[in-house]
């Protein structure tokens, strides 16, 4: 699977790991990782160790991302891009929109 | 639609032995079809030719032209149309029956076979010929009507582009439509707006919104704003427009002729080059620094356009992602150093774009384009820009005419024929509003649009620019006497915006009144300086030969020495505080 999503206990944390390539194709698999969680305050993070590609819908499949979380008070933190997918958040200045740790 | 229209199909049987014919045809004709019948390949090809069948059964012992060149000539036929062909036949072996499909046939009936099961194939044979010919046809439509579409698009959003000489566009889309817009525009004064966009993806549904951009673009250019101004409007525009998921990149070059340099903007784009084309030098490289237009409402605070002074050789190059992401077949991209090599070879050649395609076709052999490929190339050689320069000697002969100034002086009866504007800036607006737009569009408003404002536009800029940066900020435009100060002229202004108080203003009053086929607009311009040093520029005569002097020093009191030219009648009061301009226009 290039998309898996873990909930902690309390159901406040969401980890969602991407594999492999960050594209359009994950688009479902991306949404249906977090469209379910809709609990207050949830913190959504989102590991790209193991990602090592990411376009631009794949961008726009983080603002979706983010639309959802402000939605329910949540926050994201983007943990471990490589340096590629790093150079394509630091093109986009993402880093202003979401926390973005290395 | 009704898959199967059973008046309007023709079935064409094909075969030597008459038995077979009289009974296939009696079957066919049973059903209502119309049967047409061939006793060789040879006249079953002229009978497909005439009668345009939707149907052909074949009989597999046919005699001279043998069954499976029958079978590759009628479906060579065919052209974009599909005509199923039934082979029917006793008992054939495995090898056979491979040999009639891959010559083309359909399907095989073996005999012997039932009237139920025979008529069973031949409907669904033609439901297969109908849902092709459907197929076929949505998919020229569409074709065409893409075709249509993306020739008007290109034709309302490229169509005004300027200086296509001197600033070098390419572009090659991966689908019909491109995600990405490249536009060119003159501002009144003579600089040129240069703007790449990227929206999120390609194809149709990623160049909705360059309409809507491009409009915004050029009638704001057209209007003289300034760059952060566009990119301000630009996002609101797009922040309404585009679904949360779509998002345009943008780098925007405003390249000033007047001022040689640009102010360079990059909201997620690649990064912007500026080259000295001569040594290959990258002399300057502007990383993005802002998010993506349309994802938020208001821009970043404390985000402004690059300054970069330019020398005659340089050159900015901007181009899309679609170029450095570009793979070959080992899965690597492009990349930046590549492009920057191809680059500086091109600079060599005379052929920048040229040696960036050649590399990229090299690189990527025939592989099928993933991404939208743009590349824009700005010589940055003002001397190539002449054209664009707003015309420093304005003919003023005609309106030197008596009847215009008793006009001028005594007036003109009754109050309609005039009217008064007023606008004050205090404080930190003068560092946030740029005044000029505003008035423009008022007297579009009032007046009518037309092209005799744009040299009104020069004047009243060149105007507010003084009283704002001699006035007010007090800036000595001797910083400027070298493309160097030039940038740090611009610097120091921008400093000393941020520390107005609210005892500086600016105020600007208009007086228009009418005359035939024009009017006459008295300009007064009051700043809350203590003056400046106006009069080496004011006070020399157009044919005084100490006039030429100014012409060494291009940086500087270029502005006034144009505002003079344009006007009737300009005089600086209050030591420089006080400006009072009058411009006469006529239709």
């Amino acid at each position: 699977m290039a998309i898996v999503s873990s909930k902690s206990q309390d159901d406040k944390d969401i980890l969602i790991s991407v594999t492999d390539r960050f594209d359009f194709s994950q688009y479902k698999v991306f949404r249906d990782s977090y469209c379910d969680c809709t609990n207050s305050g949830t913190l959504f993070r989102l590991n790209l160790s193991k990602a090592n590609y990411m376009d631009s819908s794949a961008l726009g499949m983080l603002l979706l991302l983010k639309e959802h979380a402000d939605q329910i008070k949540g926050k994201i933190v983007i943990e471990k891009p490589n340096d590629a997918i790093n150079k394509v958040l630091e093109i986009a200045q993402f880093q202003h929109l979401i926390d973005i740790v290395r | 639609m009704l898959l199967t229209d059973s008046r309007d199909k023709t079935v064409l049987i094909v075969g030597n032995n008459p038995d077979f014919h009289s009974r296939l045809a009696e079957i066919i004709r049973s059903e209502g079809f119309k049967a047409v019948v061939a006793s060789d390949g040879m006249q079953g090809m002229v009978k497909y030719y005439q009668q345009t069948p939707d149907l052909v059964l074949l009989d597999y012992k046919l005699q001279g032209m043998g069954v499976l060149d029958v079978c590759r000539q009628l479906k060579a036929l065919s052209n974009d149309r599909l005509v199923p062909i039934i082979i029917i036949s006793g008992y054939l072996n495995d090898e056979s029956i491979t040999q009639c499909i891959q010559a083309g046939a359909d399907d095989i009936v073996f005999k012997p076979f039932s009237m139920t099961i025979f008529r069973a194939r031949i409907y669904a044979m033609f439901r297969i010929g109908d849902l092709y010919h459907k197929l076929y046809t949505l998919k020229n439509q569409q074709q065409s009507d893409e075709e249509l579409a993306e020739q008007l698009f290109s034709e309302v959003v490229e169509k005004g582009n300027v200086a296509e000489e001197q600033i070098k566009i390419f572009k090659r889309s991966a689908e019909t439509f491109s995600g990405d817009v490249q536009l060119t525009a003159l501002c009144p004064n003579g600089d040129i707006n240069v703007m790449l966009g990227d929206f999120t993806g390609h194809g149709l549904s990623s160049a909705i919104g360059a309409i809507p951009l491009s409009d915004t673009f050029r009638a704001m250019t057209d209007k003289g704003y300034g760059t952060l101004d566009i990119i301000k409007q630009v996002n609101r525009k797009m922040h309404r427009l585009l679904p949360t998921h779509m998002f345009l990149a943008i780098s925007m070059v405003s390249f000033s002729i007047a001022e040689q340099l640009a102010h360079i903007w990059n909201a997620g784009m690649e990064d912007v080059f500026v080259f000295d084309a001569k040594t290959g030098e990258l002399k300057h490289r502007i990383p993005s620094f802002h998010p993506p237009l349309g994802i938020a409402a208001n821009l970043l605070n404390e985000t402004k356009p690059e300054t970069i002074p330019l020398g005659t050789h340089d050159r900015i190059i901007m181009y899309s992602d679609g170029i450095v992401e570009a793979r070959n077949r080992a899965g690597e991209f492009f990349g930046e150093q590549r492009l920057l090599d191809a680059t500086r070879q091109g600079f060599a050649d005379n052929d920048v774009q040229g040696h960036i395609i050649a590399a990229l076709e090299v690189f990527c052999e025939d592989l099928p384009q993933d991404d939208d490929i743009s590349l824009v190339d700005i010589n940055c050689d003002i001397s190539l820009y002449n054209e664009f320069l707003v015309p420093a000697q304005v003919d003023k002969s005609h309106l030197q005419d008596d009847i215009l100034t008793n006009q001028m002086l005594n007036g003109v009866s009754g109050s309609d024929e005039q009217w008064d504007w007023q606008f004050s800036l205090v404080g930190h607006k003068l560092a946030s509003v740029n005044p000029i737009p505003l008035i423009m569009n008022q007297l579009h408003e009032i007046e009518a649009p037309g092209d005799h404002w744009h040299s009104l536009y020069t004047v009243l800029t060149e105007l507010y620019v003084n009283a704002l940066d001699h006035g007010v900020l007090k800036l000595s435009s001797e910083i400027k006497s070298s493309p160097q100060g030039f940038a740090q002229y611009f610097e120091e202004k921008e400093q000393r915006l941020e520390h107005l108080t609210n005892s500086c203003f600016v105020k600007i009053r208009l007086h228009h009144e009418k005359i035939e086929n024009g009017g006459i607009l008295s300009i007064s311009i009051l700043d809350s300086g203590s003056g400046f040093e106006f009069s080496p520029w004011i006070e020399i005569p157009d044919d005084d030969p100490d006039s030429n002097m100014l012409s060494t020093n291009q940086f500087s009191g270029r502005g006034i020495k144009l505002v003079r030219q344009i006007c009737q009648d300009l005089v600086y009061l209050e030591n420089g505080s006080l400006v009072k301009a009058t411009f006469i226009w006529s239709n």
